[in-house]
């Protein structure tokens, strides 16, 4: 069996070791981290004076979700009269505008503005934001998210605290899957989704924070220092990830620049409402980071032999080199039984991968149960069994993710992707139809000409018989 | 397995393929097209006797190599892809190494051939370029791992064949073949990237 592993499940069994030790480093990382935040702490300690703040809304469609957005601004603990909020429309087509004027009368802030742009895109809106903004910190809050009260309040203490710290991202956590009648497969993905979000904002980047190595600011909720994030150059819309490659840009102007992850920043965002829309994310980001990776060829090769800072091509060694072998060994591997392997031994195999993923996942939900608040360890509690479903779900991301490399060959950059399944169908169905009206009117015309009936059936047995090897 | 049952599949195959390249619809495209294209090579290699071919030659340059490094191994012309390494400890004499389809890297130049073989955005040409210099890189990765093997045999004896074998010739092609991985596939597609990045900004 060992042997076997070895030989055959080399590309299976790497990433995985590549995985698990990806897991192991991180976990080390955070363990480390909160034994220096709880020694430094940076979010503790009253704050002499109260900054200006200014938060930034970029808003397309949101009617649905700004409401909620502007009402979590309301609540927060950071004094309102010190918080400016400007939501910037780019090229909305709902009822956006209606919803910010009904809150536009009734707000305690300090500011509420509406800014319209006339060009769509999200940097578009963003960078007409910064233009208007007054606050000595700039923050983005994405349209759908909502604030925990004491997030704005966490972050300007977490800067006035280190003055080292330049941006900072927000701990981004899945609400509650409060719709009702969905199927028991989309309520335990969604489950699946909080673990994945939880786990990668309370393990991931809470390493990375000690490293240095923070890839992206979440465009859900990042904090700027203002001074700084004038001297960046402009959001753009070359990529799909405007979050990324400001990132990349920061990293670049201040090379000993802070960048963390506050896990007492806490911003909700909504499940994902289908399969679809879960695809059409993950598209995005997997095609957002190799774009950026792209667009900074000289930030490449950056902190490849340290075991600091933002290393690229370490990023995409683990997320794009090592993809393209697992999907062919994916499949070839139950495939090895046709070259002489007992299918039981492959068999047995799988069934011993999928066990070590399972002991790594219920490994990262045991550490975010301990690292998680109060809330977070009741839902881990109700849903503990969800670490036997999280490789199905991070092998099911991996193939969304796959689709996001390879729209990025040969299709221009777009928002939303239509999944595969449901453009097979699309186009399937089409096919069939257009082929049962050819299949008709062949079959009128040949009825009508029977000696043209007999020769298209006689050939039609000549090939399949030549096809089949017979004569 | 009936011919007729193979030329049904691969007119299946193809049929599929076709369907999705038409609508661009690029990852069951991908998948189904890099995953028969290596099942596909792999078993036409094994029918065809590049496997053998790979057998014979790897044994023969990793005999040629082994002069250069002062390792004594004998070619076994009675059995190919046999290589007799003389082991030093242990006074055990002559040991037949027989290099079989795992160790002929068969499989990952069939992988190879299937990743890049239906890669979309590249040129035919391109990937026929790219597949000729992965599969000459892959197959001296493979020379070197049997080298390494072949070395560990002759001067740390037979104790230390599973560990340099399963473990270390193994984890040595797998870092030589992730290389040529990246310089093949991952390197020329951030420049691909790039070059897509620049030409939609300027549209």
């Amino acid at each position: 069996m060992i042997a076997f592993f070895f030989f055959w499940g080399i590309w299976l069994l790497v990433p995985m070791l590549v995985d698990g030790t990806g897991v192991l480093t991180q976990l080390v990382g955070v363990w480390t981290s909160e034994w220096k935040n709880r020694r430094k702490g940076m979010t503790r300690g009253d704050l002499k004076t109260f900054p200006r703040v200014s938060l930034i809304i970029p808003v397309h469609n949101g009617g649905r979700s700004l409401g909620k957005t502007i009402k979590s601004l309301c609540d927060q603990t950071y004094p309102l009269r010190q918080m400016e909020v400007i939501v910037v429309d780019n090229g909305s087509t709902d009822n956006t505008e209606r919803m910010f004027w009904e809150h536009q009368w009734q707000n305690p802030l300090g500011a509420l503005h509406w800014i319209s742009t006339p060009n769509p895109g999200k940097a578009w809106a963003l960078n007409a934001g910064i233009y208007f903004a007054t606050g000595d910190y700039v923050s983005n809050v994405g349209c759908d998210v909502a604030l925990h009260p004491d997030a704005v309040l966490n972050m300007v203490k977490a800067f006035e605290n280190d003055p080292n710290l330049s941006a900072a991202t927000g701990a981004i956590e899945i609400s509650p899957d409060s719709s009702e009648g969905n199927s028991a497969i989309l309520h335990a993905a969604r489950e699946c989704e909080f673990v994945e979000y939880f786990s990668a904002f309370r393990i991931g980047r809470q390493s990375q924070t000690l490293m240095n190595s923070i890839f992206t600011l979440a465009a859900a909720f990042s904090f700027f220092r203002r001074e700084i994030l004038l001297e960046l150059p402009q959001y753009s819309d070359r990529t799909v990830s405007e979050d990324t490659d400001i990132t990349f840009s920061l990293r670049e102007r201040f090379p000993e620049t802070v960048i963390a992850c506050l896990n007492q920043a806490i911003a909700y965002v909504e499940p994902f409402s289908s399969f679809s829309a879960l695809y059409s994310q993950r598209v995005r980001w997997q095609r957002g980071e190799i774009e950026v990776a792209a667009c900074n060829p000289h930030l490449l090769t950056k902190n490849l032999f340290r075991i600091n800072g933002v290393s690229p091509v370490k990023t995409l060694v683990v997320d794009h080199t090592l993809a393209f072998p697992r999907v062919v060994w994916t499949f070839l591997l139950p495939m090895l039984f046709l070259f002489g392997y007992p299918l039981s031994l492959v068999t047995a195999a799988a069934i011993a991968m999928y066990l070590c993923y399972m002991t790594v996942d219920a490994m990262i939900m045991a550490n975010c149960y301990v690292l998680g608040h109060k809330e977070a360890r009741s839902r881990l509690r109700k849903c503990w069994w969800l670490f036997t479903v999280l490789p199905m779900y991070r092998f099911i991301l991996f193939w969304f993710r796959l689709g996001g490399f390879l729209a990025v060959l040969n299709e221009p950059p777009q928002w939303r992707t239509s999944p595969p399944w449901q453009e097979a169908a699309k186009h399937g169905s089409r096919l069939i139809s257009q082929s049962y009206i050819f299949a008709c009117q062949l079959g009128s015309n040949l009825m009508t000409r029977p000696s043209v009936f007999f020769t298209a059936v006689l050939g039609l047995l000549a090939f399949l018989a030549k096809a089949l090897g017979m004569r | 397995m009936d011919r007729g049952v193979i030329f049904g599949a691969l007119v299946v195959w193809v049929i599929i393929l076709l369907f999705f390249r038409s609508h661009r619809n690029w990852l069951p495209y991908y998948v189904l097209g890099s995953v028969g294209l290596a099942f596909a090579l792999i078993g036409v290699g094994r029918l065809f006797f590049l496997e053998q071919f790979l057998q014979v030659s790897t044994a023969s340059i990793v005999h040629l190599l082994s002069a250069v490094t002062g390792v004594e191994t004998r070619l076994f012309p009675a059995v190919p892809g046999a290589l007799m390494v003389l082991v030093i400890p242990q006074n055990l004499g002559w040991t037949v190494l027989n290099i079989g389809l795992e160790s002929s890297g068969l499989l990952e130049i069939g992988v190879l051939t299937g990743m890049v073989g239906f890669y979309p955005g590249w040129t035919l040409k391109r990937r026929i370029l790219t597949i000729c210099v992965g599969v000459f890189a892959t197959y001296v990765a493979n020379v070197v791992r049997v080298s390494f093997i072949v070395a560990s045999l002759h001067w740390g004896g037979k104790d230390l064949l599973f560990i340099s074998h399963t473990i270390g010739g193994r984890l040595i092609f797998f870092v030589l073949v992730v290389l040529i991985f990246w310089f093949v596939l991952s390197l020329p597609t951030l420049r691909t990237v790039h070059k897509n990045v620049q030409s939609w900004e300027s549209k």
